[in-house]
């Protein structure tokens, strides 16, 4: 065995080692080296081609060796290791580069091809230089009216534009063939003239130079459009290791023709907003305490991402949880015990029962129910409650009303009758938990006239395929593309051709209008009809994120393609998304947040949680309560918000991982209706039967003050974030003064009113409006209070009644919590 | 079964004597309850309403020995109690019913006449006792019934019953089709109050619901009924309907011919057929069909077409041209869609230059279908494509260019299907065609006068003079002149009543005939849409005070071919109007003349209104035109409204109704008489009538006019347009009372020969407005006489 080949066993050992201790904490030494890319290829005499040698750990993290790592050239006429660590090719021929580290080594093939003149390609590499160096970004040239005078295509999207510009506008006076390096271009951006947005490339950057040849070279354009068909970025995210909070990344790039290119210096990294880690112009991310994090790469208009974990070990930390109850917990706790993060202790029967009913009823539970199950002493009084719950019409409601605040259903866009239709529809689907995927195929293939097919209010809201798919995206997948209507999305790989063939489904969806005259439209399919991206007149496969749902000629209605693409096992984005709905509204935060924001730079805190929670949607029919009964059983969902709960200094921050309750204020149906259970009193709904509550409301703009106090959607935006949930003075003033709940508080027929009529002892009065209010009796302290208030006070009815509307306005009960 | 409509019979009642205050306004019935009469019992209904005190009798949409009142009260609240008598063999369905009062008719309301018990809604009954409003306090109901409530805002009424294991009950409320706009929604709970299935909205019945359902367990439910956005008011009433009765919305075929007997199918009731018998002379269009089934506790009524045209049931397969089924002229084609793929052919053989009417009816057959009609020529290419017409389905027709087949492609534009999904095509010859329609659908006219009876004509291929003929009515009905002359469209007639009719209600046909060589060529019933409900929004699309209801389209046959006519006793006045048209300058004021003739002693005054139009207030703007018109107590002729249009004033063409008022006693009498108007801009620029030659190289004085209407007379200023060749002054003057001037025209040696409008574009201050009116100055440019030519003319 020569060393390569034992060096090549190595790493199948290092494999094995992986596989075999991946659950312990074997750190301290690697246990093997990687040179990436597996092959070097390089030009002679051309830029330096990028490695990278990374040091294995039995854990599987790694760390970036690089720099610490020694390098030999088997054949060093060749080529060689330059100071910055890069492959300087020399003469053409073959080679290996052998990296070792202490007693660590490995090695990679290197092939150094023919000293051929450097001539770059101008859509791959001129007008990534210029993305590169942040010339065509939308606060610059990339802005749709430019800077200036100069206009290049926002992150380069359009290359014919940008060759256009750079070569035929001004009569060319931008590029200087005879003397390339005084190049207006050149000039400018190495701020050798005046250039207000400052120097953007020197002399040496490889962006320089690239633009320099390419001017030396004649300026050509592309022969042919030259695309990315897939990348190879090394490495691929993972965990580093604890001794290596940093670690460099190159980036190549595999074209449609088959050529691969050494695209780091290219590229644009980032991390996104309040990341946990930072990565700087040459792609080296470092982390600054145990965390996770996205890297978003950017070359030209396209983007992708992987994702890096860094863990600080603290070796003193003992991760304890709650009994793992489901794999709900074991998704959960695994994430928190990676990230060395406690979670809290269970919560006592009063906050679950009190938690419990608020997410899945939208409202507390009154007196005799909140009693009973806190003196009850059945050891299965969680699970039964959770399952009556979801077979109460309340739940219905309530869910449906989350599905409505969304779906912009209101007076404008379907009308009155409408709106109540398609509202009574939404219920209906909750109520028999239909298979959801079904659902979303219904109202995506939905025709026929609105009065009796409600789901084809749909299409009467979005009513064009642009709007189709922006909805459908939305609602469904959890992904906003409104952003690539007019050009790829700038910071996600979300193109303007996703965008446009997603809107291919639609194509062919039509509104006929009235059939009776009144306020009914007749959804239908046309026999013809297709979407062409802006600029180009050949029509557009109907596709769903690179997935061909069926071809522009086919005869039959495309939306039936997109439907089937819902169901199908590989779509990551339907059942995604729709739990992370779901563990949004039981967790108060999405697993993904915003809950609509699937994307690469804004990934889930817990991938893991999020498939299983997928796939149990999946294997359950697509249906809601199986999931939803998984999560409130869960000891995750039961955790108690202890004010005790400290963290390792060494932990990531806990605020995405359910290590606690998300403590928030009530909705405004959750409140009003709450205050309505707790004092026995309905409110009044202007244009609702007496008796319905809040959460039944078919409509979002409904003329009551309290609700437009805290902020109840009018459904005009398919996003839940039109529920401010920051509190303001007027609410405040509306749960202090507002007669309509001091009337409640102060009605004979109240609970507290007929308490008071059948002459109960203050005792158990105090004790009563405890439990009908908070869901729990009052402590010791608590009732002394209240006694020495009631004997205090003048009018003993008034003094119990202050101490409803006390309770009222307690934090206690207007937060979840 | 259908009975035939017989003509109508007379009703002669004397007048009851009311003292409570009377207004101008007209009875209207808001309400009737029950909606619903069995039939073969007499059922005590009350009338809701107003104006409703002087009550005189009833007036319904069904021949007098088919309903007809056996005693009425009225409880001077204005509250009106009928007992209505229906005989045992009144066909099922829903039908008119007006209040004859002292001062006239009512509006319309509608009532159905079903054959279940009919129960009330205690609630409605007797509100501060009784509330069916939540589960708890559902009323219980012993079915077969007919349950009559009513909804009110936010109300949701409650009812329970008690059912046996698997048990199939059928359901369906008669709400919307009452005329009012209720939509109802019916929801069953099982004993727990839980769901058990909902219903909304069932094609063909409006926002009625006809369904049934099997209970998988016995013991008691809950039914409720609600409107669907929750609103509602207590005028609003409902017939829910619960027993066993067919479910059936659509019948194939849906269109039967008079004198033959024909076998009907019922997709929605399976292994299901009835047949149906109409005599020869049968005159309608559309008639109940009555369907009960061995077993069931009611039936249900279908709508069926009525017409000549033979019966052919589409055959399966023709999905495509070649397979298309054979079709002839005059036929009634019934098929359905019966999956989401399925398109139907036919192939119909014509001569060359054969124009032939094609009409495909499915939602007034109760039909869920909505039908593009395409029409192939035989070498494949589209002749014609056509799907909605206005609120009805595809209605076309075609001219073969050649001789060939033709085919007629039929597919159901959303691409639904079901057995249910069906659809009648008429396919028929050109024909002549005349359809009359009137304005109005009641009419009230004293005895020894007249009133105006206005009938619009739509014709097709109908060239000549159509005369026309009150049918249904006794001797003394009678048209001062039954013809309408071959110009006109809109006609007014005049309906006198002549001494010796007697007082009382009468339904009138009106029929509009072209006769040929004393042969019938084509021929129609005037057809009224009368007014049910109102809503008083004040947006009312020609103006009203009130809206029409969303759906008032949709009024049963019965109702919109006959004409209710109150004839009254005489009364001490009469009018005519000496200027039958008026023309009024915008911004100015017109009169008109008439005379008013009083018997002998009349003491009291005549108080008059002119309608219509712009004399109407228009979407809560104020009238534009506004009348001013003398109250009258003596026989006084050459009298003179005053009609003046203020800002705004739309320039346009209608006609006017004058209505003179008086009372005698208690009764209001209201006589009217109609005036075309005729509103223009106060000036009209011109030259003059003909073109003027004006010579190349010459120049000519031509005089231009100001054309104004009296009373204008002020300064009209003229802006001259763009002429070719022709030298004109820009602006001119047409000063004040001087109907024109001359200007100067000079035409350029190279001015192009031929007929020229120079555009005149006129500004005047018309009362304080600033008037536009533009006209032309029509000339002819001419080549100068030749050369020789005017050597000879020296000579």
């Amino acid at each position: 065995m020569n060393l390569l080949t034992s060096l090549k066993h190595c790493g199948m050992l290092f494999a094995i080692l992986v596989v075999a201790s991946s659950a312990i904490y074997a750190d301290d030494a690697p246990v093997a080296l990687r040179i990436q890319p597996g092959t070097i290829e390089v030009a002679p005499n051309r830029y330096p081609s990028r490695f990278i040698v990374s040091a294995l750990y039995a854990d599987g993290s790694i760390a970036d060796v690089t720099d610490t790592a020694e390098f030999k050239v088997l054949n060093t006429e060749l080529g060689e290791v330059d100071s910055s660590h890069r492959f300087i090719g020399r003469r053409a021929g073959a080679t290996q580069l052998v990296a070792t580290l202490g007693d660590l080594s490995t090695y990679v093939d290197v092939q150094i091809g023919d000293d051929k003149p450097w001539d770059p390609d101008f859509g791959t590499s001129v007008v990534a230089s210029l993305t590169r160096a942040g010339c065509s970004q939308g606060a610059c040239h990339g802005s749709p009216k430019g800077k200036n005078g100069f206009r290049l295509s926002l992150r380069g999207f359009d290359a014919r534009l940008d060759y256009s510009t750079l070569v035929q506008e001004e009569y060319g006076r931008r590029l200087n063939r005879v003397a390339p390096e005084n190049s207006l271009i050149l000039e400018k951006a190495s701020a050798k003239i005046a250039h207000q947005g400052g120097k953007r490339l020197s002399e040496n950057d490889y962006a320089y130079q690239l633009l320099k040849q390419w001017v030396t070279m004649g300026h050509k354009d592309s022969d042919s459009i030259r695309t990315v068909v897939d990348y190879e970025i090394y490495p691929n995210g993972g965990r580093l290791h604890k001794s290596s909070p940093t670690h460099r990344m190159v980036v190549f790039a595999r074209f449609n023709d088959g050529t691969v290119q050494d695209v780091t210096d290219l590229c644009v990294f980032a991390t996104g907003d309040n990341a946990p880690a930072d990565v700087s112009k040459d792609g080296t991310v470092q982390f600054h305490n145990t965390a996770e994090s996205p890297v978003l790469i950017h070359y030209k208009d396209q983007v992708t991402s992987v994702r890096f974990t860094y863990i600080d070990r603290d070796d003193e930390f003992k991760y304890e949880a709650p009994n793992a109850r489901n794999f709900v917990d074991e998704q959960v706790f695994a994430k928190q015990a990676e990230l060395q993060l406690k979670p809290g202790q269970i919560a006592d029967d009063s906050v679950f029962l009190r938690r419990v009913y608020l997410d899945l009823t939208g409202g507390i539970p009154d007196f005799e129910t909140a009693k009973a199950f806190v003196e009850s002493d059945d050891p299965m009084k969680r699970e039964k409650l959770i399952d009556s719950l979801l077979e109460s019409t309340e739940y219905a409601s309530f869910w449906a009303l989350k599905w409505a605040d969304i779906m912009r259903a209101n007076r404008e866009t379907v009308s009155t009758r409408g709106v109540h239709n398609f509202h009574r529809y939404l219920i209906r689907i909750f109520d028999e938990d239909r298979a959801f995927v079904k659902v979303a195929q219904e109202i995506v293939t939905s025709k026929g006239n609105t009065i009796n097919y409600p789901e084809a209010n749909f299409f009467r809201i979005a009513r064009n395929p642009t709007d189709a798919a922006e909805a459908f995206s939305q609602l469904f997948l959890g992904v906003r593309i409104q952003c690539a209507k007019c050009h790829n999305h700038p910071y996600e790989a979300i193109t303007q051709k996703d965008y446009y063939a997603l809107s291919a489904n639609f194509s062919r969806m039509g509104i006929k209008g009235t059939r009776f005259g009144i306020d009914d439209e007749i959804v239908l399919v046309n026999d013809s009809g297709d979407v062409k991206m802006p600029g180009n007149d050949e029509p557009l496969d109907p596709m769903a994120f690179g997935v061909v749902t069926s071809t522009h000629d086919a005869v039959s209605d495309h939306r039936a393609g997109l439907a089937e693409w819902i169901a199908d096992p590989e779509n990551k984005y339907f059942a995604r998304s729709t739990v992370n709905r779901i563990w949004f509204h039981l967790m108060g935060q999405g697993i993904v947040e915003p809950v609509d924001d699937f994307r690469d730079s804004n990934p889930p805190s817990n991938a893991g949680l999020l498939d299983a929670l997928a796939n149990e949607f999946i294997e359950s029919g697509y249906r809601f309560k199986p999931v939803i009964r998984a999560i409130a059983n869960s000891s995750s969902y039961q955790l108690r918000g202890d004010k005790e709960l400290r963290q390792s200094t060494a932990a990531a921050e806990p605020a995405r991982y359910f290590v606690a309750p998300v403590i928030r204020l009530l909705s405004a149906e959750q409140i009003i209706d709450s205050i309505s259970i707790a004092t026995d009193i309905p409110e009044v709904f202007e244009g609702y039967p007496e008796g319905t509550r809040a959460i039944e409301l078919a409509e979002g703009d409904v003329p009551h003050q309290f609700l437009k106090a805290f902020t109840r959607p009018i459904r005009d935006v398919a996003c839940d974030c039109a529920r401010d949930t920051e509190p303001t003075l007027n609410q405040v003033l509306h749960l202090v003064n507002n007669p309509d709940i001091l009337d409640k508080i102060e009605s004979e027929e109240s609970r507290l009113g007929r308490w008071i009529t059948a002459e109960l002892d203050d005792t158990v009065i105090v004790e009563n409006l405890y439990l009908g209010t908070l869901s729990r009796k009052p402590t010791s302290s608590e009732l002394g209070v209240a006694q020495a208030y009631i004997e205090k006070a003048g009018n003993r009815v008034e003094a119990l009644q202050d101490l409803q509307h006390a309770l009222l306005n307690s934090n206690e009960f207007l937060l979840r919590h | 079964m259908l009975r035939r409509m017989t003509k109508c019979t007379v009703v002669i009642l004397c007048l009851i004597a009311s003292t409570a205050e009377r207004t101008e306004a007209q009875a209207f019935i808001e309400h009737i309850h029950p909606g619903v009469v069995k039939r073969g019992v007499t059922t005590r209904i009350q009338l809701v309403g107003s104006e409703l005190l002087t009550p005189v009798d009833i007036w319904t949409s069904l021949p007098t020995d088919v309903v007809h009142q056996v005693g009425m009260e009225a409880d001077g609240q204005g509250n009106i109690f009928i007992d209505l008598e229906v005989s045992e063999n009144a066909p099922l369905g829903l039908y008119g019913m007006r209040l004859a009062t002292g001062d006239g008719l009512s509006n319309v309301h509608l009532f159905s006449i079903d054959d279940l018990e009919t129960v009330f809604e205690e609630e409605y009954a007797s509100p501060k006792e009784h509330n069916n409003g939540k589960l708890q306090l559902a009323q219980p109901i012993a079915y077969p019934a007919t349950v009559a409530g009513a909804i009110k805002p936010t109300d949701v009424d409650y009812y329970s019953i008690e059912v046996t294991k698997g048990e199939t009950l059928s359901l369906e409320v008669v709400g919307n089709r009452l005329g009012k706009a209720l939509d109802p929604v019916v929801t069953i709970l099982d004993e727990q109050g839980k769901f058990v299935v909902s219903r909304d909205n069932d094609v063909g019945l409006l926002f009625d619901l006809r369904f049934e359902h099997t209970f998988e367990k016995a013991g008691k439910y809950f039914l409720r009924l609600h409107d669907s956005r929750y609103v509602g008011s207590q005028y609003w009433g409902y017939s829910f309907r619960i027993g066993k009765f067919p479910i059936a919305r659509v019948a194939i075929p849906s269109a039967v011919q008079p004198g033959a007997s024909t076998k009907l199918g019922f997709p929605q009731v399976a292994n299901s057929q009835a047949e149906l018998a109409l005599p020869a002379d049968c005159d309608r269009n559309t008639v109940f069909f009555d369907f009960k089934r061995e077993g069931d506790d009611a039936s249900t009524w279908l709508p069926i077409s009525v017409n000549h045209n033979k019966n052919q049931l589409e055959t399966e397969p023709n999905d495509k041209q070649e397979s298309a089924v054979v079709v002839t002229l005059e036929t009634n084609v019934h098929g359905s869609f019966k999956d989401e793929q399925d398109w139907d052919w036919y192939a119909l053989e014509l001569q060359k230059g054969i124009t032939v009417d094609l009409k495909v009816e499915t939602r007034n057959i109760g039909s869920p279908a909505d039908v593009e009609l395409t029409i192939y020529d035989s070498k494949g290419g589209v002749v014609k494509r056509v799907d909605d017409v206005g609120f009805e389905d595809a209605i076309t027709s075609f001219t073969s260019p050649e001789e060939g087949t033709y085919y007629f492609k039929l597919r159901e534009v959303v691409q639904h299907g079901g057995e249910a999904f069906a659809y009648r095509l008429e396919i028929n010859a050109l024909k002549t065609a005349i359809k009359a329609t009137s304005g109005i659908g009641r009419i009230a006219v004293p005895i020894d006068t007249w009133q105006p009876l206005p009938i619009d004509i739509d014709r097709s291929r109908v060239a000549g003079d159509l005369t026309v003929q009150l049918l249904g009515v006794p001797e003394g009905f009678r048209l001062e002149s039954n013809v309408i002359p071959a110009a006109v469209t809109k006609w007014v007639g005049r309906l006198y009543i002549d001494e010796g009719v007697n007082t009382g209600v009468y339904a009138m046909h009106v029929n509009v005939q072209q006769v040929v060589d004393g042969e019938v060529k084509a021929e129609s019933y005037a057809q009224t849409q009368p007014l049910v409900d109102r809503i008083p929004t004040g947006r009312g699309p020609h103006g009203e005070p009130f809206e029409l209801r969303e759906d008032q389209r949709r009024l049963p046959a019965s109702l919109k071919d006959q004409i209710a006519v109150l004839v009254t006793p005489p009364i001490p006045f009469d009018f005519e109007i000496n200027t039958p048209d008026v023309l009024l300058a915008r911004y100015q004021h017109a009169q008109f003349k008439f005379d008013v003739m009083f018997d002998d002693g009349f003491q009291q005054p005549v108080t008059f209104k002119a309608r219509g139009g712009e004399l109407e207030q228009d979407r809560l703007r104020a009238p534009r035109v506004l009348a001013e018109i003398p109250e009258v107590t003596q026989s006084v002729t050459d009298l003179v409204g005053t009609l003046t249009s203020g800002v705004g004033t739309n320039l346009l063409s209608h006609r006017v109704t004058l209505t003179g008022t008086t009372t005698i006693g208690d009764r209001v009498i209201n006589l009217t008489r109609t005036f075309e108007l005729k509103i223009d801009a106060a000036f009209k620029p011109s030259g003059m009538q003909d073109p003027v030659d004006i010579t190349i190289g010459k120049e000519m004085m031509l005089e231009v006019f100001a054309n104004r209407i009296d009373p204008f007379i002020g300064e009209v200023k003229l802006t001259t347009g763009d002429a070719n060749g022709i030298t004109l002054p820009k602006d001119v003057v047409i000063p004040e009372g001087i109907p024109s001037v001359k200007i100067k025209a000079i035409v350029a040696e190279d001015a192009p020969a031929g007929a020229q409008n120079i555009a005149l574009i006129g500004n005047a201050t018309v009362d304080k407005y600033s008037e536009a009116s533009n006209g032309y100055l029509k000339v002819t440019v001419v080549e100068p006489p030749a050369e020789d030519d005017a050597e000879e003319g020296k000579e």
